[in-house]
């Protein structure tokens, strides 16, 4: 498996004893501990509004807990080097809408380069390997407005690709793809190398996907471990409000009509 | 405000005072603790109003339509300091993209609708709100606001205009045309206003600017604001009064500062723009003898005209001493300038032509 | 509503003729923001009754227009609306000044008419001058200007983020107008038991979704005080132009250079 072979590598986001609240008096997140090697495709589920997308954040220094640590790569994530952290973390939104505001494609990839100090030519062309690599120069010179929500999706993980980082968080993605770019987007996702984190409910997506799965509920982790051992778990899921994937319920349905 | 409307000084002038504001603003704005996060905040509700804007809302009872200003709205929502940046950038991207005001008249319109709008709405919603927010307040400062900062903005462009020099008409008679106006539209922004904040507050009390449970704050940066206002309500009064003194005392003395500026020598503006002034202040004795003019048949309007001039000096003189010669030189100025259109435009003509050319040798 | 998608229209214009490449797009944005300030600048002091001195300032409009290639169609259109503004004000002059000054033909001309006219050609010629800046120059650029002449970059992330935003919310408010009228078919605005659901439910939705932008924009090493910092200083071209055109506009401003040329022609 490759869950196992990753156990050897080294961590790369560590959370220890994470709490976090918005207003100081309901806890949105627990007591959270976990712990993510290089290289780890993860899952992230969890049902609506049990705090998926604030871990997230957390991650990434949008927003700062009061108590416990996150260490990604070796690095605390406090408000010093939130520049450091954030060149090795790529973070792609539930919202593509959210993440292209540049007037063309281009140019949105582009962005993140030339805030980190990259020249000029050197961002043109590092720009246009990352739309390559994920099979969309034809893109290139389209306006935002004009995308798709599939090709939107694309971009904006060509838009944190650019950086070459160490980590990429996806939160929710495949919200609004019709199957034909949900399997386009799977077929990125399976491409990438490093370490990922996929926030979802859709099931079937992190079925499919990942090696080991986090499930969370009332604040805290409930259950951490092989995706395969989890998500086939009826009690487990539907204690948690979530359902079996539907891979599942029509495999089960199929050995029942046999 | 159009460019058109605003002489370079004026134009300047609020330029300096709204760049004033605008420097203080971010400089208060800088001190908040989480102004960071308020940046977008800031840049949604700036193209929000843009995008309301565009929305006609019906008057009930009337056919009529209004629509949205914003100062009043951004401030019950951002405070003064971000409601008047974005506010700039409102009316920034409103003078470049749709021609709605000017590159000049900017730093004018900036003041007129911004600064009253959102630092003057401040203080009403300070007032307003002294011991919490409730549906009734909202209504209240919504209302007011919009009237007050309206009135005070109708008040500074009748003046920024006079002082500019490009209408006739007498100070009196533009401010009762342009108050009365403004008083309606001031009181349909209000009803706009207060439905829109009214709502947010329902939903999300929140959103709402100055929020209560900060009360020590509140109070702290009450009296520092206090002061601010202050100075600022004292330089503009002071700049106001120093412009109005020139302007009636010493006619010519806003054209000389602008001579001073461009530079501009020729003495035919000075001369005018020294009876035209006095002319906008001594309307009344203008009525008799406007009324002269019009009654007297065509054939005598040139004796009349110059009678009058004699008697009163008071009419401007342009073109009337050296008529013809004037009237000469403008004949051939113009054709001058014909004549280098039409070789300019047939040089560009030639242009596109040999580009064209070569582009089809290039195929 | 038309108002909408023409202002859709408009911005899309403009950011796409803003890319295209030629002299003027590549000169630095700060000459072209100051010449076209100076040009401003010396039309609106021109003295109210002299229009003939108005018109010469087209001289510099024709040039541009030329070596930008800029079509004046979407131009026309602008005008539109600064009339309707400057008709308003200056239609006073005329009615109070009646001070009969010249003749052309049998109808006589007063100052207040000299006036009047000034003003209109004023407001024109300064409006298509700042419409060739734009559309010469596009938004990124413009903020690299204003950043040049040290506007703080916070109010220039605001603006920006205001441009950026404006279109997402016309497009919206399009939407909702859509849905709106098609329920209330006799309505030409919108009622006013509406008024505060409909704007304030979109600001609410709005204001989480921009905190996202500016996440996102963070996330990838947004700063405000340094992004606008872009080392493109004068360069020989820019220094060209510069010169080149602040010396026609000051040339066409205070030298009768027209007039000359003139006088061959019609006193001879």
């Amino acid at each position: 498996m490759k869950a196992e072979e990753c156990v050897m590598e080294s961590s790369m986001l560590k959370i220890i004893d994470l709490s976090f609240s918005y207003d100081g008096k309901r806890e949105v997140l627990s007591g959270i501990n976990l712990d993510i090697k290089a290289g780890e495709c993860i899952g992230l589920i969890g049902a609506n509004g049990v705090g998926k997308s604030t871990l997230l954040k957390l991650i990434v220094g949008l927003e700062f807990a009061k108590k416990g640590k996150i260490i990604v790569n070796n690095m605390e994530v406090n408000s010093k080097n939130l520049r450091e952290v954030r060149k090795n973390i790529g973070y792609v939104f539930q919202d593509s809408d959210a993440q292209l505001f540049m007037p063309t494609v281009h140019e949105d990839v582009k962005f993140a380069l030339l805030n980190y100090g990259y020249g000029k030519d050197e961002a043109d062309q590092i720009a246009y390997e990352t739309l390559k690599k994920i099979g969309i120069e034809n893109l290139k010179d389209q306006s935002i407005y004009h995308l798709s929500g599939g090709q939107k999706k694309l971009v904006s993980i060509a838009t944190v690709l650019v950086l070459n980082p160490d980590m990429i968080i996806f939160d929710e993605p495949t919200v609004c793809l019709d199957p034909k770019n949900r399997r386009k987007f799977m077929e990125v996702l399976r491409s990438l190398g490093g370490t990922k984190i996929v926030a979802s409910h859709d099931l079937d997506l992190i079925y499919d996907t990942c090696d080991r799965s986090v499930l969370i509920a009332d604040q805290r982790i409930v259950k951490e471990g092989i995706t395969q051992k989890i998500l086939t778990d009826r009690e487990l899921l539907e204690n948690n409000g979530l359902e079996l994937p539907l891979s599942m319920i029509s495999r089960n349905k199929m050995s029942v009509i046999m | 405000m159009a460019d058109a409307l605003v002489s370079p000084a004026v134009g300047i002038t609020m330029y300096a005072m709204s760049g004033m504001a605008a420097v203080y603003s971010i400089k208060k704005l800088r001190q908040e603790p989480d102004f960071k996060k308020k940046i977008p905040t800031m840049g949604v509700m700036g193209a929000m109003v843009f995008a309301t804007q565009m929305i006609n809302f019906t008057i009930p009872g009337t056919g009529s339509s209004g629509h949205l200003c914003g100062g009043i709205l951004l401030t019950g929502l951002l405070g003064p300091y971000a409601g008047f940046l974005s506010m700039i950038g409102v009316l920034l991207i409103q003078c470049l993209f749709f021609a709605d005001g000017g590159l000049l008249a900017l730093g004018g319109n900036i003041f007129n609708m911004a600064f009253y709008g959102c630092f003057f709405g401040a203080l009403i919603w300070k007032i307003v709100m002294q011991n919490g927010i409730s549906k009734r307040k909202i209504t209240l400062y919504s209302i007011l606001g919009s009237v007050i900062t309206l009135q005070l903005g109708a008040f500074s462009v009748t003046i920024q205009t006079l002082c500019s020099g490009v209408t006739e008409l007498p100070f009196k008679m533009f401010l009762s045309l342009m108050l009365p106006i403004h008083l309606a539209i001031g009181f349909v922004e209000g009803l706009i206003t207060m439905a829109i904040l009214n709502f947010i507050y329902a939903a999300r009390p929140e959103l709402l600017w100055s929020d209560g449970h900060e009360e020590n704050k509140y109070i702290r940066s009450g009296l520092s604001y206090k002061k601010t206002m202050i100075i600022f309500t004292c330089v503009f009064f002071v700049i106001a009064g120093f412009v109005s003194l020139i302007a009636s005392k010493q006619p010519d003395g806003l054209e000389w500062s602008i001579k001073k500026i461009t530079g501009n020598t020729e003495i035919n503006a000075k001369t005018d723009s020294k009876n035209d002034l006095d002319y906008d202040l001594k309307n009344d004795v203008n009525d008799d003898l406007n009324s002269s003019l019009i009654t007297g048949t065509k054939t005598d309007i040139y004796e009349n005209s110059e009678k009058i001039q004699q008697k009163t000096s008071l009419l401007p003189d342009y073109n009337f001493k050296n008529s013809d010669s004037d009237l000469g030189t403008s004949v051939s100025g113009i054709v001058g300038c014909m004549i280098v259109i039409i070789f300019l435009t047939i040089t560009g003509f030639l242009i596109k032509l040999s580009k064209k050319g070569k582009h089809k040798l290039n195929e | 509503m038309n108002k909408i998608d023409y202002a859709i229209m408009e911005i899309h214009h403009l950011d796409h003729e803003a890319k295209k490449e030629n002299i003027l797009t590549r000169i630095n944005p700060l000459a072209k923001l100051i010449i076209t300030f100076l040009y401003i600048i010396l039309l609106t002091s021109i003295d109210r009754y002299k229009p003939q001195q108005c018109i010469y300032m087209c001289i510099y409009l024709i040039l541009i227009k030329i070596i930008g290639e800029i079509s004046m169609k979407k131009c026309i259109k602008r005008l539109k609306v600064i009339f309707t503004i400057v008709l308003v004000i200056g239609i006073a002059n005329p009615i109070i000044n009646r001070n009969i000054v010249a003749q052309i033909g049998k109808i006589p001309i007063s100052s207040g008419m000299i006036s009047m006219t000034t003003l209109m050609i004023k407001g024109c010629f300064a409006i298509i001058a700042s419409y060739f800046f734009i559309i010469t120059t596009g938004m990124e650029n413009f903020c690299v200007a204003l950043r040049m002449i040290h506007i703080p970059g916070v109010l220039i992330t605001v603006i920006l983020l205001i441009y950026r935003y404006i279109i997402v919310f016309l497009k919206e408010v399009q939407r909702i107008w859509t849905a709106y009228s098609m329920r209330a078919p006799n309505q030409k605005g919108v009622n006013f038991k509406a008024w505060g659901s409909m704007i304030g439910s979109l600001m609410i939705r709005s204001i989480d979704k921009a905190g996202n932008v500016y996440d996102s924009m963070e996330l990838r090493g947004f700063n405000p005080d340094t992004f606008f910092d872009k080392k493109n200083g004068f360069c020989e071209i820019d220094l060209i132009y510069f010169i080149f055109s602040a010396a026609v506009i000051v040339v066409i401003r205070y030298i009768n250079i027209f007039e000359m040329i003139g006088n061959v022609f019609v006193f001879q």
